[in-house]
C-alpha cells in the first residue's frame, strides 16, 4: 500500500475549500479519488483463481517449447507431452480432453550454424505435431545487443511496463531488475509474432471448433422442445445419468463432472462470451442456469446468473435495471448464503465486476446498491467498498448526494478504522468533515444570501490552513459533527500527529449541544492526549511543533474581548477616566473613543494598579476550572534608551488569579491587576491560564477596531482599524489623585443640611495644580473652602462636626428689613475650582478683574494653588435635601497636572483626569410650603401673602425658627407677630411648633418697600432696572447682530425677616446667602431652560438676571424639636403677587432702530420662531392679572331727611382710588361706576351673578364716569357719593374700569411708532395695554345712621 | 419506532428523539440526514402533492420513512423493517406521521413555549 500512503494526506480533488466543485464531479472519474482501490482491482483480477463452476481461467491450451539446438526436438517434445504434469493440465476434472496442446520450437540465433538444421527439424516437428506448431527464432548474441543499448532499455521497459500496469505491487518490487536483458527488438517483434500466431492460427480455431462440437453435442438439443423433454426425462428417468453427473464436493457443494452436459453448456457459454458472442453466450447461459437452478447446485447457479448479467451489460447499456440488476444480485446472494462455505470472493467478484461494468456504462445509481452487498464482516474491505459507493453518490447524474457521501464516507472511515488502517480512515472522516461543512453551506446559502459574505470572509480568512477552517465549520448536525471530530480526534492520537488532534477536540468542546457526559468525556480525554502528547515530545527531541512550554489556543473557555474593561485605581469608588470638561456647566463627558485613534485613550500613573475586568464564560455543560490566570501584555516603553537599558527590571506586574471554577454555562468576572513601574504604552495582547492545571491555554484578546470607510479598498474588503480599546498609556505627568467621599448621606429629610466632605489626596510624585469639582445638582450642595490636611485623623475629627453649626449662623441682631445690594448675575455654579490658579470668572473672560468681589458676593469657596504629594485635601459639603424623592446625584472631580489653568481660566473645554461619583440620595418629606396670594382690601397696593407650611412628617415636632423674604421691592410684615398677640408664654411656643400632620398659616402682608415708594422716580429703568435689563438684552438678542455681553446690574434686594424663634438666623451676611443665591441661580436657570429653550444656555446670564424685581423669594428656617438638632430650611422663589409684569413681550418688538439687516430667509425664519416661541411662553404661562385694582373706602355718611322721622334716604361718600401697579405704563382709564339697578350691564359679562341683597335700594348720584389718567406705581383718587334708601350693610364694589395704556411713556413703545407699521409691531403687545376690568370681589360698606 | 425526526426547510433538525436505548444517537441522526438526500430526489420526482413520501430507504434493518409538510418541514420516521404487507405498514405510518404534524402544529402554534 506504498501509493496509497501518499494519497492519504491528500483528499479528492472536488473538495475543496470552498465547496463541492460540481464540474470536478460530473467529469472527473471516480478512480483517482481512490487510487488504492484501482491497485486492488487490478491485483485482484491477476490473483483470481480458476474454479471449478465455470471455465474462464481454466487452461485451453498448453504450450510445449523446445529448443532448436535439440538433436530430436520431436522426441523431446513427446517426452513432455507425456510428463506428468501435462497429462493432470490435459485431464483434469474440469478441464476435459479439450485442451488444446501447442508446440513451439525456439531457436536461439547464436547458433549460426544451423539454420538448414532447424528448418528440417521444424519440418519434423510440423510433420508430427501438425498445425499446431510454431518456429520462433530469437536471438541472444550479447555483442548485437551491446551494440545498441537503447534498444536495451526499450527491451526492458517492454515487461516492467506491463508489469506495473498489471501488478504494480510486483513492479515496484522489482523495480530494479533488469528484463530482457539478452534480447532486442526484434526479439519482442518475434515474440509477439509467435503469441498472435498461436492465438489467431489454434487457439481461437480450437475455441470456435469446441464451441461447434459443444453447441451440437448440448445446447442445440437442449434449446429445442425436444432438449427440453430429453432434460426432463432424464431428469424423471435417467436416475443413473444424474448420478455420473452431479458431484457432491468436500465442502458441500453440488457441482458438475466436466463431461456432464450442464457442465459442456457452461463450457459452451464461456468460451462464446470469450470469442464475444455475448447474444449466444447469455442464451446458453440461461439455459445452463435453470439446469443448474433444478439440480440445486447454487454455486454454478450463481456463476451462471453472473454471467447472464455481465452478458446482459455487454449488450444492451440501456437495460432497464431490473433485468441485470436481478441477476447480480441474485448472483451476489447466492454466492453469499446459498453456498456451504460462503464463497465471498466470487461474491466480491461478482460485485467488482458489476461494479466496473456500472462504472463502464455511467450506469451510477445502480453502483451503491451494488457495492453495498458487500457485508461489514469483510473489514478493510468493506471499507473500500463503501467509499467507492460513497463516491458513486457523488456520481449521481441529476445531482450529487452529499449526505448520503458522508455517510457511507464515515461508515467507510470507520471499517477502516476497525481494521487499523488510520490514514484512510482519517482521510475519509475529514472528507465526511469538509461535506458535512459544505452541504451545509450550500443550504444556507441558498436560503439565505446575506450569509455568503460572512461565509466568504471566513474563506478568505483560513485560506491558508485548511486544517483550521475545517474545524471552525461546522453544521448543523451537531451530534454528528461531534461525533467526526471525535473519531479525527482519535485517529490523530493513533497517528501521534497531536496538533491536530487538540483542533479536533477543541472543536468537540466548543459544541454546546453535547450532553454532559459526553463533554465530560471529551475533555477528560483531551487532557489525558495532552498529557501524552507532552510526555512524547519530552522524550523526542524538539521536533514536533507542539511544545508543552508554549501555551496553545482554545476555545474554552469563551473570553468576550469587547466585554473587558480596564479600570484603573480599581480601589476606589467611582468611575474614572479623562472627561471633557465643558464650559457652561454641562456635564464633564466622556472623550469619544474615535476622536483618538492613534494613542491608547486609557492612561495611568506609574505604579497606579490597573484593574482589568474580564468577562469568562464557560460554554460547556460540564464545570471546569482554569488555574494561575493571567494576562500576557505587551509593553512599548515611550522612551526607547530606556526599554533597553531596563531589562531586568520588569516594567510592570501583572498579578495572577489562583483558580477561577466555572460551573456548566457560567459567566464569571475575572479581575487581574496590572501595576505598570515606567512609562510607555501596555497593550493587553492575550489570556493565559491552566485549564484544570493541566493544559497551558493562550487565548489571545483582539478587538477588530472601527471598520474603515475612507477609501475604496477599505469600502470592498472589510478592514479594520487597530483597535485601542485593551491598551493602556503609562504616562508619569498623568495625575494620580485618590479620591474619597465622606460622610455622604443616603437619606436626608427634605430642606435639612448635612454636613460631608470630599478627601483628595494626592498620590503622584508630582503637585497637582489643578483641581476642579463638578456637581450634577447645584441646588443640593454647598460646597465650602477646601482645607488641607495633614493626616488622616483630622478629617475625622472635621467630620464628626456638629451637624448643623457650620450653616446656620445665629445671631441676636437680626434687622426686620435691611436693604442690601447684591449681585444679579444668573452665574452658572455648578463647577467648582478647588486648586489652580483661577484669574477669571467661568462667565465672561472681560470681567475678569472684578474676579474677587464676584467671588466674595457668590461666596464662592476660595481654593488653594496645588495640592503637593501626599497631602489630603478635604472639601465640606453641605447637602441639602432640595427636592424630595429619590435622586442619583453626580459628583465628578477632575484633575490636571498641568501648571497653566485650562478650563478654570476660560477656556471653553478641556481634557482632564477625571472620577465620577453617583451618589443615591433619598429625600424624605419634611415640610410642604405653600405661598398664596391675595389682594388686600384695605389698601391697593397692598397684598396678602398667605404661607402654609404643612408638616409631612409622621411623628416629629417642627419649629418654625424663621422666615425671611428678600425682595426688590416689597417688604413683608408679619401680620400678626407673637408680640401681637401679647402671649409669650406656652401658646407662643404652640403657635410656632407643626405638630405631625399639622398645617399652620403665617400671614404677612406685602408692601413696597419705604425708599421705593417714596423716591418719585419716574424713569422706569429706576424703578426696575433688571426688568429692563432684560428687556434691553433681550431685544438686541433677537434684533442685532452683536449679542449682548453685559452683565445685568446688581440688585438692592429687601431682606425682611421674622424672627419666630429665640434667636434669629443671619442669612444677608453670612455664607448661606451664597448658598442661597446659588440655590436659587439653579432653579431659575431650570426654569429658564425650561421656558425658552430655543435660547443657548450661554446667554442665559447676559439676558435674565438673577432676581427679578417684583418676585419674592421666601426661606423659611426650621428645626427639629427633639433629640436630633436637624435643622433645615425651605424657599420658595419666585412669589408673584400678581401684578403685571410680563414685559418680556415688550421686547419682541423691534426697536426703530439697530435691526440686523438680514437677507437671508432662514435668519428671518430662525428669529420668528424663537420670537413666536418666547411668546407663547410668555403669554401662556402668566395668569390673569390687573394691572389697576380699584379699591372704595367710605368716608362719611349724612342721611338727609325728606319727611317724617325716618331719614328717606342716606347720601355716603366715597373715596374710590385706583392703584396702578405696573412698573412700566401709565395708564388713562375711565371708570364708570354702576348703579344696582343698571346691573343688568354686567350680568352677560358674567361677573359676579351672586350679586345680591338690597341692591336696588341705593344708587350713585353725581358723575358716574370718570376719565383720568395715573402713573406707574401712581394712585389716583376720585370721590364719588351714592344714595341709598335704607340703612344696612351693602355692596358697592359695582364698577367698570376701561384701561388704556399711555403710550408715551418710553420712546421705544412700539405702538406709538407708526412709522413702522410691520406685522411684528402689533403682533406682539402686551394684553395690559387695553383692557377693561370689572370688580373681583364685593365690598362692604355700612350705611348706618350716625 | 425507533426514531423520530423533524427537519426544517434547510434540512437541519429541529428535532430528533431516539426511542431505542440499544444505538446511539449518532446512528440516527445519520439516517435522517442521509435520508434528506433521499427526500429531495423524491421532491423531483413526484409533485403530485402527497405529503407522505412512503418509504425512503432501507438501511440494514432500519426502514426510513418520510413525510413533508407544505411548508417544508419534513417528519422522518425510523422504523425497523418488518414482515408485514408494504401497504398496510405504509398506511399505518402514514397516519402516525399526520399525528406527528399534528402535534408539532400545536407545538408552534402555542404561544407559551
Amino acid at each position: 500500500m506504498s501509493v496509497a500512503s501518499d494519497a492519504e494526506r491528500k483528499c479528492a480533488p472536488f473538495l475543496t475549500d470552498q465547496g463541492v466543485d460540481t464540474n470536478v464531479l460530473a467529469t472527473d472519474d471516480i478512480d483517482p479519488w481512490a487510487p488504492w482501490y484501482t491497485i486492488f482491482r487490478q491485483q485482484w483480477i491477476n490473483e483470481m483463481q480458476a474454479s471449478e463452476h465455470e471455465s474462464f481461467i481454466h487452461p485451453v491450451a498448453c504450450m510445449l517449447v523446445a529448443s532448436s539446438s535439440e538433436d530430436d526436438p520431436v522426441g523431446a517434445l513427446r517426452a513432455l507431452q507425456s510428463h506428468a504434469t501435462i497429462k493432470r493440465v490435459h485431464s483434469n476434472s474440469f478441464g476435459g480432453h479439450s485442451v488444446l496442446l501447442y508446440y513451439l520450437l525456439v531457436h536461439d540465433g547464436r547458433d549460426t550454424g544451423a539454420l538448414q538444421k532447424i528448418d528440417q527439424k521444424f519440418d519434423q516437428v510440423r510433420r508430427a505435431f501438425g498445425q499446431n506448431s510454431s518456429l520462433l527464432k530469437i536471438n541472444s548474441n550479447v555483442e548485437l545487443i551491446e551494440a545498441d543499448n537503447n534498444d536495451r532499455e526499450k527491451v526492458s521497459s517492454v515487461w516492467s511496463n506491463n508489469l506495473s500496469i498489471t501488478q504494480p505491487l510486483a513492479a515496484a518490487a522489482m523495480a530494479d531488475k533488469v528484463f530482457g536483458s539478452m534480447l532486442t527488438m526484434r526479439d519482442v517483434a518475434a515474440l509477439k509474432d509467435s503469441v498472435k500466431q498461436m492465438m489467431v492460427r489454434s487457439v481461437v480455431p480450437h475455441m470456435q471448433c469446441m464451441i461447434r462440437v459443444l453447441s451440437d453435442q448440448t445446447a442445440n438439443q437442449r434449446r429445442g422442445i425436444t432438449g427440453r423433454l430429453f432434460s426432463a426425462g432424464r431428469r424423471y428417468f435417467g436416475a443413473s445419468a444424474k448420478t455420473t453427473s452431479t458431484l457432491v464436493a468436500v465442502d458441500g457443494d453440488v457441482y458438475f463432472r466436466y463431461d456432464s452436459p450442464e457442465a459442456l453448456m457452461r463450457k459452451l457459454a464461456d468460451y462464446s462470451f470469450m470469442l464475444k458472442d455475448f447474444r449466444f453466450a447469455q442464451s446458453v447461459y440461461q439455459v445452463a442456469r435453470r439446469d443448474f437452478q433444478s439440480e440445486k447446485a447454487w454455486k454454478c447457479y450463481a456463476g451462471a446468473q453472473e454471467m447472464v448479467g455481465v452478458c446482459k451489460l455487454m449488450l444492451e447499456i440501456h437495460a432497464s435495471r431490473a433485468e441485470f440488476d436481478s441477476n447480480f444480485e441474485d448472483a451476489a446472494a447466492m454466492y453469499f448464503h446459498k453456498t456451504q462455505t460462503p464463497c465471498q470472493y466470487l461474491a466480491l467478484r461478482t460485485i467488482i465486476i458489476y461494479y466496473e461494468l456500472l462504472k463502464h456504462n455511467k450506469l451510477y445509481s445502480f453502483a451503491p446498491g451494488a457495492l453495498l452487498r458487500t457485508p461489514s464482516s469483510m473489514g478493510a474491505l468493506y471499507g473500500l467498498v463503501s467509499e467507492q459507493a460513497a463516491y458513486t453518490y457523488l456520481k449521481f447524474s441529476h445531482h450529487p448526494e452529499l449526505r448520503k457521501f458522508s455517510f457511507y464516507a464515515m461508515i467507510a472511515g470507520q471499517a477502516y478504522k476497525k481494521s487499523e488502517i488510520g490514514g484512510l480512515a482519517h482521510r475519509c472522516f475529514r472528507m465526511v468533515r469538509m461535506a458535512l461543512y459544505t452541504s451545509m453551506n450550500k443550504s444556507s446559502s441558498s436560503c439565505k444570501n446575506e450569509d455568503k459574505d460572512g461565509s466568504e470572509a471566513h474563506g478568505a480568512n483560513n485560506k491558508d490552513d485548511t486544517d483550521i477552517q475545517h474545524i471552525a465549520a461546522s453544521s448543523n448536525w451537531t451530534s454528528i459533527d461531534s461525533f467526526i471530530n471525535h473519531e479525527l480526534g482519535l485517529q490523530c492520537i493513533s497517528t501521534q500527529n497531536y496538533d491536530e488532534a487538540l483542533q479536533y477536540f477543541m472543536a468537540l468542546l466548543s459544541d454546546d449541544h453535547i450532553p454532559a457526559k459526553l463533554q465530560a468525556k471529551y475533555l477528560q480525554e483531551l487532557l489525558q492526549l495532552f498529557l501524552e502528547s507532552s510526555d512524547s515530545v519530552a522524550g523526542e527531541v524538539k521536533t514536533a511543533t507542539t511544545k508543552p512550554g508554549t501555551a496553545m489556543e482554545l476555545s474554552i473557555p469563551a473570553i468576550d474581548p469587547s466585554m473587558t474593561r480596564v479600570i484603573m485605581s480599581p480601589d476606589l469608588e467611582g468611575e474614572d477616566g479623562i472627561f471633557e470638561w465643558r464650559q457652561g456647566g454641562a456635564a464633564p463627558s466622556r472623550i469619544a473613543n474615535n476622536s483618538l485613534n492613534t494613542t491608547a485613550n486609557l492612561c495611568c500613573s506609574i505604579g497606579e494598579d490597573v484593574a482589568i475586568l474580564l468577562v469568562v464564560s464557560n460554554p460547556l455543560t460540564v464545570g471546569i476550572t482554569l488555574n494561575g490566570f493571567t494576562l500576557a501584555c505587551d509593553f512599548k516603553s515611550v522612551d526607547e534608551d530606556l526599554s533597553t537599558l531596563e531589562v531586568t527590571s520588569p516594567a510592570f506586574d501583572v498579578s495572577s488569579v489562583d483558580s477561577v471554577v466555572l460551573e456548566g454555562g457560567q459567566t464569571v468576572m475575572v479581575s487581574v491587576t496590572i501595576t505598570p513601574y515606567c512609562a510607555g504604552d501596555l497593550e493587553i495582547i492575550g489570556a493565559k491560564y491552566l485549564l484544570c492545571d493541566i493544559l497551558p491555554v493562550y487565548k489571545p484578546l483582539k478587538l477588530p477596531g472601527r471598520r474603515l470607510n475612507d477609501t475604496a479598498e477599505q469600502r470592498i474588503t472589510p478592514t479594520y482599524s487597530p483597535d485601542t480599546r485593551l491598551g493602556f498609556r503609562v504616562d508619569p505627568d498623568f495625575p494620580r489623585l485618590e479620591v474619597f467621599l465622606d460622610d455622604f448621606p443616603d437619606t436626608l429629610v427634605s430642606g435639612s443640611m448635612h454636613r460631608a466632605s470630599v478627601r483628595i489626596i494626592n498620590r503622584s510624585s508630582h503637585p497637582c495644580y489643578n483641581i476642579a469639582l463638578w456637581l450634577s445638582h447645584s441646588s443640593f450642595f454647598d460646597v465650602r473652602s477646601p482645607e488641607k490636611s495633614d493626616s488622616n485623623s483630622d478629617v475625622l475629627e472635621s467630620g464628626e462636626c456638629s451637624n448643623t453649626q457650620g450653616m446656620y449662623v445665629y445671631s441676636d441682631s437680626v434687622q426686620e428689613a435691611e436693604q442690601v445690594q447684591v449681585t444679579n448675575v444668573l452665574r452658572e455654579c455648578s463647577m467648582f475650582v478647588i486648586a489652580g490658579q483661577t484669574s477669571s470668572s467661568p462667565v465672561s473672560p472681560s470681567l475678569s478683574g472684578s474676579e474677587d468681589a464676584a467671588r466674595s458676593l457668590h461666596q464662592l469657596p476660595k481654593p488653594i494653588e496645588s495640592l503637593s504629594p501626599k497631602e489630603t485635601l478635604i472639601v465640606p459639603i453641605w447637602i441639602r435635601g432640595d427636592r424630595v424623592g429619590a435622586h442619583t446625584l453626580r459628583l465628578a472631580t477632575g484633575a490636571s497636572m498641568a501648571q497653566a489653568a485650562t478650563v478654570l481660566s476660560g477656556a471653553t473645554f478641556c481634557n482632564m483626569r477625571s472620577r465620577m461619583f453617583d451618589i443615591d440620595l433619598v429625600v424624605t418629606p419634611s415640610l410642604r410650603v405653600n405661598a398664596f396670594v391675595r389682594p388686600s382690601i384695605r389698601n391697593p397696593h397692598e397684598r396678602i401673602l398667605g404661607i402654609e407650611v404643612e408638616n409631612m412628617q409622621p411623628a416629629l415636632d417642627i419649629e418654625l425658627v424663621q422666615t425671611t423674604f428678600s425682595s426688590g421691592y416689597y417688604k413683608l410684615t408679619p401680620l400678626y407677630t407673637p408680640n401681637s398677640f401679647g402671649l409669650e408664654t406656652s401658646n407662643h411656643q404652640d403657635r410656632l411648633r407643626v405638630g405631625p400632620h399639622q398645617t399652620i398659616n403665617l400671614m404677612y402682608s406685602a408692601s413696597p418697600y419705604g425708599s421705593a415708594v417714596d423716591t418719585k422716580c419716574t424713569a422706569s429703568e429706576e424703578r426696575a432696572p433688571s426688568e429692563m435689563f432684560t428687556i434691553n438684552a433681550l431685544r438686541q438678542y433677537i434684533f442685532s447682530n452683536e449679542k449682548p455681553t453685559t452683565l445685568p446690574p446688581p440688585i438692592a434686594l429687601v431682606y425682611s425677616n421674622a424672627v419666630l424663634g429665640k434667636r434669629g438666623i443671619d442669612c444677608v451676611h453670612s455664607s448661606l446667602q451664597g448658598y442661597i443665591s446659588r440655590s436659587q441661580a439653579s432653579r431659575r436657570r431650570n426654569l429658564l431652560r425650561g421656558a425658552y429653550p430655543l435660547i443657548p444656555d450661554k446667554y442665559l446670564p447676559v439676558l435674565f438676571p438673577l432676581y427679578e424685581t417684583f418676585g419674592i423669594d421666601f426661606v423659611l428656617f426650621w428645626s427639629e424639636v427633639g433629640g436630633s438638632c436637624r435643622s433645615g430650611h425651605h424657599s420658595i422663589s419666585g412669589i408673584d403677587l400678581g401684578v403685571p409684569h410680563d414685559y418680556i413681550v415688550e421686547a419682541l418688538n423691534p426697536p426703530s432702530k439697530g435691526i440686523a439687516r438680514t437677507w437671508l430667509k432662514d435668519t428671518m425664519q430662525e428669529r420668528e420662531t424663537l420670537i413666536q416661541s418666547i411668546a407663547d411662553r410668555s403669554t401662556m404661562t402668566r395668569r390673569q392679572e390687573r394691572p389697576l385694582d380699584v379699591s372704595i373706602k367710605l368716608i362719611n355718611v349724612s342721611s338727609s331727611v325728606s319727611s317724617g322721622d325716618a331719614p328717606a334716604f342716606y347720601l355716603a361718600d366715597v373715596d374710590i382710588t385706583v392703584y396702578n401697579h405696573s412698573w412700566r405704563h401709565a395708564y388713562d382709564f375711565a371708570l364708570d361706576l354702576i348703579s344696582p339697578t343698571e346691573i343688568s350691564k354686567l350680568v352677560p359679562i358674567g361677573v359676579r351673578l351672586d350679586y345680591s341683597g338690597s341692591r336696588s335700594a341705593w344708587s350713585w348720584c353725581g358723575t358716574t364716569h370718570h376719565l383720568m389718567s395715573v402713573a406707574p406705581h401712581g394712585s389716583k383718587s376720585v370721590r364719588a357719593r351714592l344714595a341709598c334708601s335704607s340703612a344696612g350693610i351693602i355692596d358697592i364694589g359695582l364698577w367698570e374700569l376701561n384701561v388704556q395704556a399711555r403710550q408715551t411713556d418710553s420712546q421705544t413703545l412700539s405702538l406709538s411708532d407708526i412709522s413702522r407699521p410691520t406685522t411684528v409691531d402689533s403682533k406682539y403687545t402686551s394684553k395690559n395695554i387695553e383692557c377693561t376690568l370689572y370688580p373681583l370681589q364685593p365690598c362692604f360698606v355700612n350705611i348706618a345712621a350716625n | 419506532i425507533h426514531c423520530v425526526a423533524i427537519l426544517n426547510r434547510q434540512g437541519n433538525p429541529l428535532y430528533l428523539r431516539n426511542f431505542d436505548k440499544q444505538q446511539e444517537d449518532v446512528k440516527f441522526h445519520y439516517l435522517v440526514y442521509t435520508s434528506c438526500d433521499v427526500i429531495e430526489e423524491r421532491l423531483e420526482e413526484n409533485k403530485n402533492g402527497d405529503l407522505f413520501l412512503g418509504l425512503l430507504q432501507t438501511i440494514g434493518d432500519m426502514a426510513v420513512y418520510g413525510y413533508m409538510t407544505n411548508t417544508g418541514k419534513k417528519i422522518i420516521l425510523v422504523t425497523s423493517v418488518s414482515i408485514e404487507s408494504a401497504a398496510i405498514r405504509s398506511a399505518r405510518i402514514k397516519e402516525i406521521c399526520q399525528s406527528v404534524h399534528a402535534a408539532y402544529i400545536a407545538m408552534v402554534c402555542n404561544p407559551f413555549n
